[in-house]
């Protein structure tokens, strides 16, 4: 049905809408267009970034739905500073042809323009939890193990869709309740990609020694999720008081020295309060190399209903960063391999307690352009060229002795050259493997995963994190936490309406 | 390779809407569609990637319509008329007031058996509704067809003017003007402005463009329009390949004339001009500010993008006339940021309180720091002439226009869609409107392109 509208009045919100009240009437910049998946019309359409004083929005009329309008960024300078020059894209090699418009031929396909940077893949869809917060679907009534012959065909998939991997993130359900594990493990630990990493809950690690001394044995990362430390949130999160499990799995990683990196939601509201001091105070031991924040995103089984329905962007998580007096905003740069609105990283230069934000070596647009080639960053002769310069400059200055110690250190692990930057993607990929297995490299990622309210097209046909399938496709997270799991029998339940067919 | 928009687009075949990209490859900013059973589909846009990056800075915000003439909203365009997805309030209705016409123009945008037209009694019904929400009307187009063949025209000129509207301009071929004496008395006692279609000083090439040899019937007409005080403007459509290499002398021409604006468009390969011309026959943007810019009075960066609407589809240049053989850009003559605080959401700067009272300011600061004894002194006393008539008043916007024709001579560049290059981004944003017999006001091109299309 049309949409019937008052013929001088003002539009209906839409569910989600962040407004609030109408804007009809008011002065806002159309600052560039995209298109969004409606959830309710089952459709891709058209859809706008305005601006005004209250920050940056994407808006959109659904002839169903009304008028839908979320905040995507705090304020235009920081949207224009992150997008104002188009985004470099990298569109894979072999794309399948467009046949129905994204984000409807996923697999990738033709108008798809990033490449893969992380597959992600769940091995499990069995959890002991059953998070209030989490976005994915995970039907305990048929619980699902990936089987050896379905994990090597999906390796094959991924080997496939790209020429080098920094890495790749195995994810459940819980993967620690996987019944062969360490089989899964080695059997990726085989293949060529720079590491392994695997999401967990920490629940079954803190408390068994042998199963972290494996995971530690094949070489895998552990991404431990940790969202709170206090009980009354835990259980607002989790549904459960899990802190000292959390307490005890980090005690665990730390004394057996696994590499990890810590996972944690923020949700304003509940933990944003909190989330600065815990990346602080973890952020820079031995055993943490980085720790990314994910921004709550409303979808999945819980997430979809979790209240309150309050989203963060990057810019004001980066806000927050900056007020806690912890880190400055100015660490953070745009990860040159993802859309601007999904990925903003700090990298920190670390030694003997002292930390040196990347940006205060390099220019942003420098950094962005050395993440261009992988989820890591990569050695460019023109960030070596920037870090030999500072040195020079430090140098003779001779004003920051520890400054020297740490970039000296960092230009030794480069060996010294910018000639070690050769160009070729396979070198310069596996110097920055070195480079982050050091311990002299800290990341701090923002992450902002979409739901309906925010589904943009321009985010989705940028993205590097990909859902591999058997089959053969390869789908950007957010389409399929979204659309294509609902096709997944292995984790998709409900009543027959529930799993709606596309358009 | 880079993305500059995910957007909306248009299928020629299918006619219908699209999805799209904005992409640059190989050194050129491209417009690619993906038809679901055309496949996709690669239209130039710029040449000069840079140059592309640095115009989406030119954003100012635009004023949304108030009031929305769509009874219910199915989509944009279809829903066209206008819709809640419209971001931008009318700044020059145009009215086509009849679909007959003298010559079967090549570059014509509409199609060949178009049928459309308004009475009097509708064009005051919708010009009423408009102003209504407008809260004034300063600017309003009679088009066609040839307008001046309508056997009632004389009464949509006084319709326009009872209605309040500060100045009314007609898109002409002229012959009907260079024919008939008491049309230019009228045009002449209203202030009415001809807009007169002047592509080319060569015979052959008016050909291709019009279908006739009408050069020297314009360079006649534009002689009795001067003598006989009838205020006129020059349009000029641009066809790559045609007359683009005209468009310098066009310029240095209208600098010579008494023509108070020069309109350049690049041909729009839609309605008939799609039968004659294809996708590489129109000229970018870019383009044609390169054709413009270095004659003798455009100088380079005199072009800057309309902030209020898409840089795809406006640019413009106001120039002072300090004296008949100078022209002082307006843009250096208040500043980038101020020019642009003064040319938003109108289509004539200065004339409103804002923009008045910021050139009145600078015309002080002119005065205040002009070398009294250098070669500006010609400037010099034109803007205390100036001053003198402005003083202590806040013109009428009847006034500030007689006194615009005076002292500003203004180019612009309109770029019009078609079906290649057809871009929602660009259509919500659009300030050119139809007024409609059936009540509606429909963006130009959603009108050209789409019209089949629109729910009606």
């Amino acid at each position: 049905m049309p949409l019937k509208i008052p013929m001088a009045g003002s539009l209906g919100c839409g569910p989600g809408c962040d407004c609030g009240s109408a804007k009809d009437g008011l002065l806002s910049e159309i600052i560039g267009s995209t298109r969004a998946w409606c959830q309710d019309c089952l459709t891709a359409e058209p859809a706008f970034y305005t601006s005004d004083a209250g920050g940056v929005f994407l808006e959109r009329l659904c002839p169903r739905s009304g008028a839908r309008r979320i905040k995507i960024a705090e304020s235009k300078k920081w949207y224009s500073s992150r997008l104002s020059c188009g985004l470099t894209v990298n569109p894979p090699e072999q794309a399948r042809p467009v046949l129905r418009g994204c984000p409807n031929d996923c697999g990738p396909c033709r108008a798809h323009l990033g490449r893969l940077r992380l597959p992600i893949f769940s091995i499990t869809n069995q959890c002991q939890l059953a998070c209030p917060i989490c976005f994915t679907h995970n039907r305990k009534d048929r619980i699902y193990h990936k089987s050896p012959e379905e994990l090597e065909r999906l390796l094959d998939v991924i080997e496939a869709g790209s020429e080098y991997l920094d890495l790749i993130n195995l994810t459940g359900g819980e993967p620690t309740l996987h019944p062969n594990l360490p089989d899964l493990l080695r059997r990726c630990a085989k293949r060529h990609f720079g590491m392994v990493s695997m999401n967990s809950n920490g629940l079954i690690i803190g408390d068994n020694q042998g199963l972290a001394e494996t995971i530690k044995e094949l070489g895998a990362q552990i991404i431990l999720s940790l969202d709170t430390m206090r009980p009354e949130k835990s259980l607002i999160i989790h549904g459960a008081d899990i802190v000292q499990s959390k307490l005890e799995a980090l005690a665990m990683l730390e004394r057996l020295d696994i590499p990890t990196a810590i996972l944690m939601v923020w949700i304003p509201g509940i933990n944003d309060d909190e989330i600065p001091a815990l990346v602080a105070k973890y952020l820079f031991k031995g055993f943490v190399k980085g720790i990314s924040i994910q921004t709550i995103a409303f979808t999945g089984y819980h997430g979809s209903r979790f209240q309150p329905r309050r989203r963060a962007t990057l810019e004001e998580v980066e806000n927050a960063f900056g007020r806690s007096g912890l880190f400055d905003k100015s660490d953070f740069f745009a990860h040159g391999s993802y859309h601007p609105l999904c990925y903003s990283v700090a990298y920190y230069l670390v030694d003997g307690g002292e930390k040196i934000p990347l940006t205060r070596l390099a220019e942003a647009p420098v950094l962005t352009r050395a993440t261009q080639f992988g989820y890591l960053m990569s050695p460019t002769k023109e960030l070596t060229d920037c870090l030999l310069e500072k040195i020079n400059e430090l140098w003779a200055s001779k004003s920051s002795p520890v400054w020297l110690g740490i970039l000296k250190k960092m230009i030794r692990l480069l060996n010294g050259s910018q000639a070690q930057a050769s160009g070729d993607l396979s070198v310069d990929r596996a110097l920055g493997k070195s480079i982050n297995k050091s311990g002299l490299i800290k990341t701090l990622t923002i992450h902002a995963h979409m739901d309906h309210d925010n589904f943009d097209l321009a985010r989705v046909a940028t993205c590097g994190d990909l859902v591999p399938e058997e089959s053969g496709e390869l789908r950007p997270a957010c389409a399929y936490n979204l659309i294509y799991r609902q096709r997944d029998p292995r984790f998709w339940t409900g009543p027959a309406g529930a799993c709606r067919p596309m358009n | 390779m880079r993305l500059f928009s995910i957007t909306t687009g248009w299928c020629r075949q299918c006619q219908k809407t699209v999805p799209a990209r904005t992409i640059e490859d190989g050194g050129r900013i491209w417009l690619e569609r993906f038809c679901p059973d055309h496949g996709p589909l690669r239209t130039l846009i710029e040449h000069d990637p840079e140059r592309y990056s640095q115009s989406l800075a030119y954003v100012k915000p635009s004023l949304n319509p108030a009031g929305r003439w769509a009874p219910s909203f199915s989509g944009c365009p279809q829903s066209c008329g206008l819709c809640p997805e419209h971001r931008q309030h009318t700044c020059l209705p145009v009215a086509e007031i009849t679909d007959q016409c003298d010559l079967k123009c090549p570059i014509c945008l509409k199609p060949k058996k178009a049928s459309f037209g308004l009475t009097p009694e509708e064009f005051r019904r919708t010009l009423a509704k408009l102003a209504d929400y407008e809260g004034s009307l300063t600017l309003l187009n009679l088009s066609g067809g040839e307008p001046t063949l309508h056997p009632r025209f004389g009464e949509f000129i006084e319709i326009a003017r009872q209605m309040g509207v500060a100045q009314t301009t007609v898109s002409t071929n002229g012959l009907k003007l260079l024919a008939d004496p008491n049309l230019r008395a009228l045009l002449a006692r209203t202030r009415t402005v001809a807009a007169l279609q002047f592509d080319t000083f060569d015979d052959q090439v008016c050909q291709k463009l019009r279908g006739r040899r009408l050069v020297s019937e314009k360079m006649r007409l534009i002689e009795l329009l001067e003598r006989e005080d009838v205020p006129y403007s020059l349009t000029a459509v641009a066809v790559k390949d045609v007359n683009d290499g005209e468009l310098a002398a066009l310029a240095d021409f209208f600098f010579s004339s008494k023509a108070l604006s020069l309109m350049i468009q690049p041909v729009a390969v839609t309605g008939a001009a799609g039968d004659s011309f294809g996708p590489e026959n129109r000229l970018t943007m870019g383009e044609t500010i390169d054709a413009l810019e270095s004659t003798s009075f455009i100088n380079q960066g005199d072009l800057v993008p309309l902030a209020c609407s898409h840089p795809r589809c406006a640019a413009s240049a106001y120039y002072f006339k300090a004296s008949e053989t100078r022209f002082v850009s307006l843009k250096d003559f208040l500043g980038q940021q101020e020019y642009l605080d003064v040319t938003v959401n109108r289509s004539f700067p200065g004339i409103d309180s804002q923009g008045h009272q910021a050139i009145k300011n600078k015309l002080y600061d002119i005065w205040a720091n002009l070398d009294r004894n250098s070669d500006d002194s010609a400037l010099l006393d034109r803007v205390r002439t100036f001053l003198r008539r402005i003083e202590g008043r806040t013109l009428t916007e009847a006034e500030a226009f007689e006194l615009g024709r005076e002292a500003v001579k203004s180019v612009f560049i309109h770029s019009l869609m078609d079906e290649y290059c057809f871009d929602l981004d660009r259509l919500i944003k659009c300030c050119n409107h139809y007024l409609r017999a059936d009540g509606r006001l429909v963006p130009m091109c959603a009108q050209n392109v789409t019209g089949a299309q629109l729910a009606l």
